[in-house]
């Protein structure tokens, strides 16, 4: 099963959900399903700042495994980090994301 | 040509909100690029210079910020400066927009440009027709 997590709301989720359930799982490849992309909104997107220690994770296994990451343009712009994410990680919103993930669909879409 | 100290998210705001405002006498045609982005002009003549701006553009946050800020520089400039601002000061102007997302700028601008052109246009007419 494919899969795309949409991380919509804050509180633990990068550090929690993310940092300590998804990612190991991811490199250690037993997650269990096949993760195509994944969407951050809000604060969520200073995960994907350059230099930020579990975004280098994510980014690495993303490569690794061809999954696509993307902030929300709306919220990097608001928080002035768009030109600072990770190389080759893409700011945008629902169009650039359905763009993207055209080629590879999820079939579920999970958002937390 | 009055310099906005501007970010995107500002821009943004404020260009969402213009967008609200009844379009201006003269409006251009949209002009529309291939991934279906879309911005359109209106502009309001006044003694020579640019009275008042307007557009309408898809809701892409980067092209309403940079339509925005074209409204700002042009507001109160010669008809001129309208065809001869280039994307690349609206770039230079709003930092922060990664390189992929500044192709939103050219857009912009060519929709300023057009408006620009049919306000020239019909200017000319006008005074030709003042003038027979």
């Amino acid at each position: 099963m494919k899969v795309a997590y949409i991380f919509a709301t804050q509180r633990h989720n990068v550090s929690y959900v993310l940092a300590r359930m998804i990612l190991p799982q991811l490199e250690e490849k037993r997650h269990g399903a096949d993760v195509v992309g994944m969407f951050f909104f809000e604060d969520n997107n200073y995960v994907l700042v350059d230099g930020n220690p579990i975004g280098e994770r994510l980014v690495k296994v993303a490569r690794e495994q061809g999954i696509q990451l993307m902030g929300c343009d709306q919220c990097c712009y608001e928080r002035e980090i768009a030109d600072r994410l990770f190389s080759g990680v893409p700011i945008g919103c629902f169009p650039d994301l359905y763009g993207a993930l055209a080629g590879n669909m999820p079939d579920q879409v999970i958002t937390l | 040509m009055s310099r906005a100290a501007a970010s995107v998210s500002t821009c943004f705001d404020a260009g969402w909100r213009r967008q609200r405002e009844p379009e201006l006498p003269y409006a251009g045609e949209a002009v529309v690029a291939a991934d279906g982005l879309w911005a359109r002009f209106s502009l309001s003549p006044g003694d020579g210079v640019i009275e008042q701006a307007g557009f309408r553009a898809a809701s892409c946050v980067t092209l309403v910020a940079y339509c925005e800020l074209l409204c700002r520089m042009i507001t109160g400039e010669p008809m001129a400066a309208a065809e001869t601002l280039s994307p690349q000061v609206l770039v230079d102007q709003l930092p922060g927009v990664p390189p992929v997302k500044q192709d939103r700028a050219v857009l912009a601008v060519a929709a300023l440009r057009g408006a620009a052109s049919l306000l020239k246009g019909q200017q000319a007419c006008h005074s030709m027709e003042e003038r027979s």
